[in-house]
């Protein structure tokens, strides 16, 4: 049979050109060629692939699964109980997504029943009133939140020996919290907590350890090479599992120039397992002294092989004085990204 | 006799009172103030301490001490190193 184009294969799938080369980009799809323009070929079966992705979309399968599906698919030693578990885990994660919409439909019937529904003024309002109460509720957690809040690659995970350093992340990996403790010149601990969204969305909470393991000090600059290894819980729909990580970080800095390099392991047994990179490079507009307000612009490139969209780049502002440091950026993914860090 | 020991011990005393000792200490990896506030309140915390300046552009920080107190120059290592930082050089010099 012929050979379809880009175009010819959208029209047949009612996909875009643009996911078409997304999905190739992500190896859930391969041309098969190129015609003498340059254009990709595909051969006439891959219709049906894209058909296959978009059905295991439709069911909440992300594109990482699909790809293990289709892989699976095309095995000889693929069986059905292989197919079986990974249907039979998305089961549960529709069943806990059904238990959470009847405890919405729960709340939300109650509260009506507890509205007059009258001319009562809106400050009586019984339903604005459990809104009010809930955003308390989650503003005193984050406030214990940031209570436990360990640096990572936003500061040097090691600061002076008896300094505590707290930070919070808010990207497009989640939203993490982090205390840590320098004992020695070399060594740190802390209590890591993240809310993920590395491929799935699950929070993890554990102690983290941070081991300087070389470091240069030079006239006009520093460089460090870190690691951090923590180990917890990590929670994901009402299922808890052990999880472990690991990671290490290169930083390089001068007066004007910053570049850092960090590469994230993560293991939550069958939640998840993850790989994470992350580089930055910023450079300083202007020389700042210790007592001057430093402003850093910086640029953020973010790797995950597990999420939907792969390659991230944030452009951020960064601005420190003396204890205090806070970032903001806007990934091209169009998550807004807002950090600080605060030494005790 | 005594007149002139008891002058004399009181002018020893104001002597130490007023002595006060500045100390330099060049240091390597000074680049960021962020990290370096830990210099700050590393040193600030020694009762020895009167005043302490951490000057990026001289990678200098500048110690004053409280009168008749002084720190040793392995004192001063010690703590530059915990900071994280590389002691280049020390010197002195008295107010």
């Amino acid at each position: 049979m012929k050979q379809l184009t880009i175009g010819k294969l959208a029209e047949l799938t009612g996909v875009t050109a643009d996911t078409l080369r997304y999905y190739e980009k992500m190896k859930l799809l391969k041309a098969e060629g190129r015609t003498s323009s340059g254009y990709r070929l595909y051969s006439p079966n891959t219709a049906n692939v894209v058909r296959f992705i978009r059905g295991a979309k439709s069911l909440n399968f992300t594109l990482e699964e699909i790809r293990k599906l289709l892989a699976l698919n095309t095995s000889d030693q693929t069986t059905c109980i292989d197919i079986l578990k990974h249907t039979e885990g998305k089961i549960a994660e529709a069943e806990i997504k059904i238990k959470e919409l009847k405890e919405i439909k729960r709340v939300l019937t109650d509260l009506v029943q507890r509205c007059p529904g009258d001319d009562t003024p809106v400050k009586a309002c019984p339903i604005m009133d459990h809104i009010h109460k809930a955003k308390t509720v989650f503003a005193l957690l984050l406030i214990a939140g940031m209570a436990l809040a360990a640096p990572k690659a936003e500061a040097k995970p090691i600061s002076y020996v008896g300094g505590i350093m707290a930070m919070q992340e808010n990207d497009e990996t989640g939203h993490t919290l982090s205390l840590d403790y320098t004992l020695t010149p070399d060594y740190a601990v802390g209590l890591y907590a993240k809310q993920e969204e590395n491929g799935k969305k699950f929070d993890t909470i554990g102690p983290q350890f941070n081991t300087l393991i070389k470091r240069w000090n030079m006239p006009d600059g520093q460089a460090n090479i870190f690691n951090m290894i923590g180990a917890g819980d990590s929670h994901y729909h009402g299922d808890d599992d052990f999880s472990a990580w690991s990671s290490f970080l290169a930083d390089y800095e001068s007066r004007r120039i910053f570049a850092s390099a960090e590469a994230r392991f993560m293991y939550a047994d069958h939640i998840e397992t993850s790989e994470w990179q992350r580089a930055r490079i910023g450079f300083a507009p202007y020389l700042a002294n210790y007592d001057d307000l430093n402003t850093w612009f910086m640029v953020q490139f973010d790797h995950h092989p597990a999420k939907d969209q792969t390659d991230v780049v944030t452009p951020l502002v960064r601005f420190f004085y003396q204890t205090a440091l806070v970032e903001a950026g806007y990934s091209s993914n169009h998550h807004l990204m807002l950090n600080w860090v605060y030494q005790f | 006799m005594r007149k002139f020991l008891l002058t004399m011990t009181a002018l020893f005393t104001l002597a130490s009172a007023a002595y006060a000792e500045t100390i330099k200490a060049s240091v390597n990896g000074l680049v960021c103030s962020f990290c370096a506030t830990g210099i700050t309140k590393t040193f600030k915390a020694q009762a020895a301490v009167d005043q302490i300046k951490v000057d990026l552009d001289s990678k200098l920080v500048t110690i004053n001490t409280k009168s008749g107190q002084t720190m040793d120059d392995a004192t001063i290592t010690k703590l530059l190193t915990n900071s994280g930082y590389t002691v280049t050089g020390i010197t002195r010099g008295n107010e």
